[in-house]
């Protein structure tokens, strides 16, 4: 199990829990972490563990499927859809630019240079991202 | 029964409940401690810190377990200077330990700090099936059928509802959510569900175990009263008792039964 499998809620956020679950979620299917057809815990399972009312998750599932990420079966529950919008190759670029313009414009709003971001990354433990190999 | 006998009986159980009582109450922190679910050797400087954290959040107090040891100890100082027989004092004993289980995990159960969690389901019947739950809920009415011998009548309530009790604690914590910080979530994951395998299954345990010793006790004395045993539905119940019992003891054993199956233990994070 990886650690992108797991999502957290924060309540002092102005992002409303809801929102945040289906953020984290469609991010997952867009890493890749979450493949399609996996099967998600069951809104009563999920809204225990993040400590939230079923009705915030049943409310986040419901959008997720609106939007062709989950597709529910029923009694054998919710599994992310065989074919979701981050298979389409340029669904999947687009949403990786826009995750990363805003990763750039928080460090840059906290008044980090393109030039410090650039060494710190390529210093980071994990491997320089942009390294070619 | 021989006087020699009722004073040896209430000899030896007086000073187990006291011996017992004394340990719980010396020991409540260590009942408490999450780490006694893992070897040492497994134990590395990432499952340390996950346990730390884990122990940070479940924040359980030893204060129920002392009072619970107290009591039992106080019971077991009763039955040595006769205020109250054995059986009753193991009955009341069994009762002030179930107590605090109950609570120790009805808290646990809703602990206000639920933040993160794994999309992936959870099955608790992987852990425990809900028809061991359903035999396990059996087994602790067993001992309702002494309630057809006034004098184990109360005993054999108060054993009853410890041992319900008890069961109710095993289906809180195998269905309970998971508690996990999100700092280290895979470590977290695995310390949440030997926790939780462990919990469960040791309860369960504990709780078919009750009636066990009950039965042990009241069953000398019932032969000799000329018995409840001679009714159908009492023995039915007492026979699908033991018969949980010895499967149950069989699964423990790994004797061919297989009720649950204990996760081998190895590297954790």
């Amino acid at each position: 199990m990886g650690e992108a499998d797991v999502i957290a809620v924060d309540h002092d956020l102005e992002t409303p829990p809801y929102q945040q679950i289906v953020d984290q979620i469609r991010a997952a299917i867009e890493r890749g972490s979450l493949a399609p057809g996996a099967a998600l815990p069951t809104v009563r399972q999920l809204a225990g563990d993040l400590g939230v009312a079923p009705n915030t998750v049943a409310r986040a599932y419901a959008d997720l499927q609106a939007e062709g990420w989950l597709q529910s079966e029923g009694r054998r529950g919710t599994r992310v859809a065989e074919k979701t919008p981050a298979a389409d190759r340029r669904a999947r670029v687009h949403a990786l630019e826009e995750a990363v313009a805003q990763f750039l414009a928080v460090l840059r709003h906290r008044g980090y240079t393109n030039d410090e971001i650039a060494l710190v990354l390529a210093r980071h433990p994990q491997g320089n991202p942009f390294k070619r190999r | 029964m021989d006087s020699w006998l009722a004073d040896a009986m209430r000899l030896f159980y007086g000073a187990f409940l006291v011996g017992f009582g004394a340990v719980v109450l010396v020991g409540a922190a260590r009942l408490n401690d999450i780490r006694r679910f893992f070897r040492r050797g497994e134990r590395t400087p990432e499952l340390e810190a996950a346990l730390a954290r884990r122990a940070d959040l479940e924040s359980l107090s030893p204060l129920p377990w002392r009072v619970g040891g107290a009591v039992a100890m106080l019971c077991g100082a009763l039955v040595l200077t006769r205020v109250i027989g054995p059986i009753v004092g193991y009955a009341l004993a069994c009762a002030s330990l179930a107590l605090p289980l109950g609570w120790t995990f009805a808290r646990l159960r809703n602990h206000g700090l639920r933040r993160a969690a794994v999309l992936a389901p959870r099955r608790p019947d992987a852990v425990l099936s809900r028809v061991w739950l359903v035999l396990g809920a059996l087994a602790g009415l067993a001992p309702l059928i002494t309630l057809r011998i006034p004098a184990y009548r109360l005993s054999g309530a108060i054993v009853t509802f410890a041992a319900l009790v008890i069961w109710a604690a095993v289906v809180v914590v195998r269905d309970m959510p998971a508690l996990l910080s999100g700092e280290d979530p895979e470590c977290e994951m695995q310390i949440e569900s030997r926790l939780r395998e462990r919990r469960t299954l040791g309860l369960f345990g504990v709780m078919l175990g009750i009636p066990f010793a009950f039965f042990s006790l009241v069953g000398p004395l019932t032969a000799r009263l000329g018995g409840a045993g001679s009714h159908p539905f009492t023995l039915l119940m007492l026979v699908a008792y033991l018969y949980v019992v010895a499967v149950w003891c069989a699964s423990f054993m790994k004797l061919g039964v297989r009720v649950f199956r204990v996760k081998a233990r190895g590297p954790v994070c």
